[in-house]
């Protein structure tokens, strides 16, 4: 426990200091405000932008902030020092993931204060985008593991990013690529968001949730094995 | 004898590559031991080895066994450093120290010894290279490992900084702690060094205290002269140049006359030169060395 502790307190110094990793948190959640504020059209769904952004911000910065983390790591040689230190990869990504988790999940909060959800709704809306962010950690950390440099990282981020968090909208207006959409875990996301009120777990999209998450487990393993962290 | 760290029979190899091969290697405890070899030599592999990052495909690595009941026993300095450049040195020094289970006054008393107690707030990205390499050092010394290895400690520091490296390398060598030390400097581990390993394509080519291993090649003093008009001259022996030196003397024509001991660099170029020759994998630092000596 200890060693997460350090490695979190290190990691939240570290965060504060990153223009980079820090911007994503920040950005989306300042663009749904805009939007929301804004931009209101006849026939528009409710909380239609604070949707809209949150499922780009529950892709784009958790894939983002954990690859480059990840990637930074390597590229500064900062493993084989926590490795010597008898760091091993479990506390090194509980604390890595525990700690971006809750920067995300602040955020997340941000795009709550804007909506006015009831308790329920709030709860509902809190699981879902904790869901998103989980599933896009995972997808962070292969990206991360397989990168070599921060280079490397972000040319393989964007488009997974890009694909997953534009999906949802691009589904609105394209029966073809909603078919392709129903598989992707952004997609269900939104959709579950678009009927918060009601919401009810349907057997597919439980599925399609435990197959993204499970391959996405199974490829880090792959990507670890080919490339140890610690 | 008690040896720290024992290497049996080690070799490994990548990608059908043998990077080493056959390693015998016995680290006394409390010695400074140089390993020396160009890069590519098979010094980082035979680190990460020893740290237990890579497992070796044939052979045995086997540590005393007050190392082996020590809670940290081993730690590096590595040539990459693998500092936080966006935490201070502080910073940098704290997270470890919390790893470590060490207390802030050790970080204080590591920093003052390594002469960075005017730049404790100063972020690492904005140290200059031989600060890094200290606070990298400071790092590796926090954790107290029996067993360091300082992987190029000295490489592009300052007259300085390098004395300050050294001295702090022989007082934790009197504190006990044995001390595997890779350079290319040959002066560095002549000095400093204990016993050394040459290490070359992965093979050790020869072992032994810096004395012993130059006695071993030295054919005799070399004299090195120059006379009065400036011509210089290098006679490998002194049974070679004997009736030419007497000759210039009678006639009063030497203007200085050195004598030129054997050193672990000729031995090198001695050892490897018919390896440079074959295989692409040599260094610079090693080509120069060469040409100077085909030069003289």
């Amino acid at each position: 426990m200890r060693i997460i502790i350090s490695i979190w307190k290190k990691q939240q110094k570290e965060t504060l200091r990153n223009k980079t990793i820090l911007l994503p948190f920040l950005l989306f959640p300042f663009i749904a405000f805009i939007m929301n504020q804004s931009v209101h059209m006849e026939g528009m769904p409710k909380h239609f932008f604070i949707y809209l952004f949150s499922i780009m911000y529950i892709t784009m910065a958790p894939i983002s902030v954990i690859a480059a983390i990840l990637a930074e790591e390597k590229e500064h040689h900062t493993f084989e020092i926590m490795a010597m230190a008898k760091v091993n990869v479990y506390q090194y990504l509980t604390a890595i993931l525990s700690h971006t988790l809750l920067i995300c999940m602040i955020g997340a909060m941000s795009f709550v204060w804007m909506g006015d959800f009831t308790i329920t709704e709030m709860i509902r809306f809190l699981f879902l985008m904790g869901m998103g962010c989980l599933i896009s950690l995972l997808i962070g950390v292969i990206i991360g593991t397989w990168s070599t440099s921060t280079i490397m990282a972000n040319s393989l981020s964007i488009p997974i990013m890009m694909i997953f968090s534009f999906l949802p909208m691009l589904a609105m207006f394209n029966e073809t690529i909603q078919k392709i959409a129903r598989f992707s875990y952004t997609y269900i996301i939104h959709t579950m968001m678009l009927h918060i009120d009601q919401m009810t777990w349907e057997p597919f999209s439980l599925v399609i949730l435990i197959l993204t998450t499970s391959i996405a487990v199974i490829l880090f393993v792959l990507a670890y094995r080919s490339a140890p962290l610690l | 004898m008690k040896y720290a760290l024992q290497l049996h029979d080690v070799s490994m190899s990548f990608a059908q590559k043998e990077v080493l091969s056959h390693i015998d290697l016995q680290v006394e405890s409390g010695e400074i031991m140089g390993i020396l070899g160009p890069s590519g030599a098979g010094k980082t592999t035979l680190i990460h080895i020893v740290s237990g990052r890579l497992k070796q495909c044939e052979g045995s690595v086997i540590f005393h066994r007050d190392l082996e009941t020590s809670a940290y026993r081993f730690n590096a300095m590595m040539d990459t450093l693998g500092l936080y450049d966006r935490l201070s040195v502080y910073e940098n020094m704290e997270f470890f120290a919390d790893i470590y289970h060490r207390d802030r006054s050790d970080i204080d008393e590591l920093l003052q010894r390594l002469g960075l107690q005017e730049a404790t707030h100063t972020r690492c990205a904005k140290l200059s290279k031989g600060m890094r390499s200290r606070l990298s050092l400071a790092r590796a010394l926090l954790a107290d490992a029996r067993l360091l290895f300082l992987d190029e400690p000295t490489a592009g520091l300052d007259p300085l900084s390098t004395q300050m490296i050294h001295r702090l390398l022989l007082a934790e060598k009197a504190k006990g702690t044995t001390i595997l030390l890779s350079t290319h400097h040959m002066e560095e581990a002549q000095s400093l060094c204990d016993h050394i390993a040459l290490l070359y394509q992965g093979k050790i080519m020869e072992y032994g205290t810096p004395k012993q291993i130059c006695m071993r090649y030295s054919c005799g003093t070399a004299i090195h002269l120059r006379l009065n008009n400036d011509m210089e001259y290098t006679f490998q022996s002194q049974r070679d140049g004997a009736d030419q030196i007497y000759q210039w003397l009678k006639e009063e024509r030497i203007a200085s006359l050195h004598t030129q001991e054997a050193s672990l660099e000729s031995v090198f170029i001695q050892l490897t030169g018919r390896g440079l020759q074959d295989h692409a994998h040599h260094h610079i630092d090693m080509e120069e060395t060469a040409k100077r000596d085909i030069a003289q």
